[in-house]
C-alpha cells in the first residue's frame, strides 16, 4: 500500500513536471516567437537537416512500397467484381487522409523522436542541462523550441513527399498489374482527390510533429542519470509518441468527420 | 552542427513546397482558373444517392458538380444547384471552349432545352449513388415546367424529366391498380360451375362412346400408319429422292439448253422480223380487203359468164344447129 501511494506520488509530481514542461515550452516558442531575430537559425538547419533530409529517402521508399501493398491488396478484391479503377480511389484516399501521414509520423519517431531522447539524455548524463541552468539559461529555449520548429517544418513536407511517393506505388500496381491506362488511373485519382483531402492529411502531421517532438524531449529531460537510462528514455520516446500519435490520428479522424471530411 | 549542408537543405525544403504547389494544383486548385456556369433545377421525386459533389453529365460526358440542394417547402420539391465547366463544350473543329461567359451558355441551353434537353437522376452504379444527367429526354417543344417557378431571375433554370426508376415504379403501381379491379371471387365462383359443367358433361354416355370411338380410330391410324410405313420404305423413299434428283437435273439441263437457244436466237432480231412480217401481213390483209369488192363484182360476172355458158351448152346439146342457125324463137313469139 505505501509502494502504491509512492508510485502515485511519483506519477503526480512526474504529471506536475509535465505541464511545467508544456508550459515553459510554450513560453519559449511565445519568446521565440517575439524575439524570431534571437531565433537559434543554426541548430534548426541542423534538425531540419537531420529530420527532414535525411529522412527523405526512407520516407520515399516505405510510402512507395504502403501504396504498392494497398494498391495489390485493393486489386486482388475489386478484380473480383470488375472495379479494378476504384484501386486509384483507395489507393489516394488511404493514403492522403491516413496512411501517408502516419507512416512519416512513424518514420520521423523512430529517426527524430529517439535521437532526440537520447541526444537530451546524454546531455543531462553530462551535466550539461545543469550548467545550462546554471548560467541562467533555459534549457527548454535552447535545447526543445529549435527541434520543435524543425520537426514542424519538416514533417508536413515529408508527408507531402510520402503522399507522392505512395500515389506513384498505387499507380505502379495499377498500371503494371493491373493494365489500367496511366491517364485513366492519373484522371481517375485527380477527380475524386480534393485539395481538402490532401491538406488535411498534411495538418495531421503537424499534430504528430509536436507530439513527437515534445514526447522525445519529455523522455531526454525525465532519463535517468546514466548510460542504461538513455537507452531507455530513447525506447520510450518512440513507444510514446506511437502511442500519442495513434491516439491523436483517432481524435482527429473524429474531429474531421463532424465536420463531413 | 556545422557540418550541415544548407544548399540540400534548401532543395529538400523547395521541392516539398513545389510538390505542395502541385498537389493542391492537380487536386483541384486548378479548378479556380476554370470558367464555370451555374444553374438549377427542381426535382418532384425523392433526390436519395444525390449529393453535394454528385457529377453533373452531359450526355454521360461529366462536365460539372451538384453545388448545392435545398428543399422548397412551399411546393415540396428539391432544388439541386449545379456548376457546369464550360470548357468542355467545344466547336468540332475548335479546340477552345465554346463558351466564354455565362450568359452565352443560357444560351445554347436555353435553345436545346426547346430541342427536348431535361436532366434526370440516373444512378451511378450498384451503390445508390445518383447524379444528374442532361439528355434530350422530351419531344421538342417548350417545357412544361417554366422558369418562374425557381423563383429566381438570375439562375438559368433546366427542367427535369422523371426517373427511369420512377418510370417503373409508376408502371408498377399502375399494373398494380389494374390487378386489384380484377373481381377475383366472381372469377372464382364461374370457375368453379365451369368445372362442375366439364365434370357433367365428362359423365355424359355420349362423351364415353366419343372417347371409344376416338380409341378404335386410333387404332385403325395405327394401322394405316403401319401399313404406309411397310409401302413407303427407306429404299423406296431414297429412289424417289433420287428418282426426284434426276429429273430436277433434267429440267436444269433443258433450262440451260432452253437459255442457250434463247440466248442463240438472237430474240430481238426475231422479234424485230416478227414485227416486219406481221407488217407486211397487216398491209396483205389491208390489201386483200381493199381488193375483196373488186373480186366479189368480178366473181358475180365470172358466175353469170358461167351460167350463159351453161345455157350455151344446153342449148347446143339440144339444138346442135343452133350453132349455125342461131337460136329459135319460142312458140308464143311465133304466135304472134
Amino acid at each position: 500500500m505505501n509502494e502504491l501511494l509512492q508510485e502515485i506520488g511519483r506519477d503526480l509530481r512526474r504529471g506536475r513536471r509535465l505541464v511545467e514542461f508544456i508550459g515553459a515550452i510554450s513560453l519559449e516558442l511565445w519568446h521565440e516567437l517575439c524575439h524570431w531575430k534571437k531565433f537559434r537559425r543554426r541548430e534548426c538547419w541542423y534538425y531540419l537537416d537531420l529530420c527532414g533530409r535525411q529522412s527523405l529517402p526512407i520516407v520515399l521508399l516505405i510510402c512507395g512500397l504502403m501504396g504498392m501493398i494497398l494498391g495489390l491488396q485493393a486489386a486482388i478484391q475489386m478484380r473480383q467484381f470488375g472495379t479494378e479503377l476504384y484501386v486509384a480511389d483507395l489507393v489516394g484516399f488511404s493514403l492522403l487522409k491516413e496512411l501517408g501521414p502516419l507512416m512519416v509520423a512513424m518514420i520521423a519517431t523512430g529517426r527524430a523522436g529517439s535521437a532526440f531522447a537520447a541526444e537530451i539524455g546524454t546531455m543531462k548524463v553530462n551535466e550539461e542541462i545543469s550548467a545550462l541552468s546554471t548560467m541562467g539559461m533555459s534549457p527548454e529555449r535552447f535545447l526543445v523550441v529549435p527541434k520543435l520548429v524543425a520537426m514542424l517544418v519538416a514533417l508536413p513536407l515529408l508527408t507531402v513527399f510520402g503522399d507522392v511517393a505512395g500515389l506513384l506505388g498505387g499507380m505502379l500496381v495499377g498500371v503494371g498489374w493491373l493494365e489500367i491506362p496511366v491517364a485513366a488511373y492519373w484522371s481517375r485519382t485527380m477527380e475524386e482527390l480534393t485539395p481538402m483531402t490532401f491538406l488535411l492529411g498534411v495538418a495531421k502531421s503537424f499534430v504528430f510533429a509536436l507530439l513527437i517532438t515534445l514526447s522525445g524531449c519529455w523522455r531526454g529531460f525525465e532519463s535517468d542519470a546514466d548510460a542504461q537510462g538513455v537507452g531507455r528514455s530513447a525506447t520510450g520516446a518512440v513507444v510514446d509518441s506511437i502511442l500519442l500519435i495513434v491516439v491523436a490520428d483517432v481524435i482527429l479522424t473524429m474531429f474531421y468527420s463532424i465536420f463531413g471530411y | 552542427m556545422s557540418g550541415v549542408n544548407k544548399f540540400r537543405v534548401g532543395l529538400f525544403m523547395i521541392g516539398a513546397i513545389a510538390l505542395l504547389v502541385a498537389m493542391l494544383f492537380f487536386l483541384g486548385m486548378s479548378d479556380l482558373f476554370v470558367h464555370k456556369a451555374h444553374l438549377a433545377t427542381l426535382f418532384g421525386e425523392s433526390v436519395q444517392g444525390l449529393a453535394v459533389g454528385s457529377a453533373v453529365k452531359y450526355k454521360g460526358v461529366a462536365v460539372g458538380t451538384v453545388d448545392d440542394i435545398v428543399i422548397q417547402v412551399d411546393d415540396k420539391r428539391i432544388r439541386v444547384n449545379m456548376s457546369v465547366e464550360l470548357n468542355t463544350f467545344r466547336k468540332s473543329q475548335s479546340t477552345g471552349s465554346l463558351f466564354r461567359n455565362q450568359a452565352e451558355f443560357d444560351r445554347f441551353l436555353e435553345k436545346e432545352i426547346l430541342e427536348g434537353l431535361r436532366c434526370r437522376l440516373e444512378y451511378a452504379g450498384i451503390t445508390g449513388l445518383r447524379y444528374v444527367d442532361f439528355d434530350y429526354y422530351a419531344p421538342p417543344g417548350p417545357p412544361e415546367e417554366k422558369a418562374a417557378e425557381l423563383n429566381d431571375p438570375s439562375t438559368l433554370f433546366i427542367p427535369s424529366s422523371p426517373s427511369a426508376f420512377k418510370d417503373i415504379a409508376k408502371s408498377l403501381n399502375t399494373s398494380l391498380e389494374r390487378i386489384s379491379r380484377i373481381r377475383f371471387e366472381e372469377i372464382s365462383d364461374n370457375l368453379v360451375n365451369s368445372l362442375s359443367d366439364i365434370n357433367r358433361l365428362l359423365a355424359a354416355p355420349e362423351i364415353k362412346d366419343t372417347l371409344l370411338h376416338l380409341k378404335s380410330m386410333s387404332i385403325n391410324l395405327d394401322r394405316t400408319t403401319g401399313s404406309i410405313n411397310r409401302v413407303v420404305t427407306e429404299e423406296r423413299l431414297q429412289q424417289i429422292a433420287e428418282q426426284t434428283e434426276q429429273s430436277l437435273q433434267a429440267v436444269k439441263t433443258l433450262s440451260d439448253r432452253i437459255h442457250a437457244d434463247t440466248e442463240r436466237a438472237d430474240l430481238p432480231a426475231c422479234a424485230a422480223a416478227f414485227r416486219d412480217a406481221a407488217a407486211v401481213i397487216r398491209e396483205a390483209a389491208e390489201a386483200i380487203a381493199s381488193r375483196r369488192q373488186d373480186l366479189a363484182v368480178t366473181m358475180e360476172k365470172l358466175g353469170r359468164t358461167l351460167d350463159a355458158l351453161r345455157e350455151l351448152t344446153d342449148t347446143l346439146n339440144q339444138d346442135p344447129s343452133a350453132l349455125v342457125r342461131g337460136r329459135r324463137q319460142p312458140a308464143l313469139e311465133q304466135q304472134h
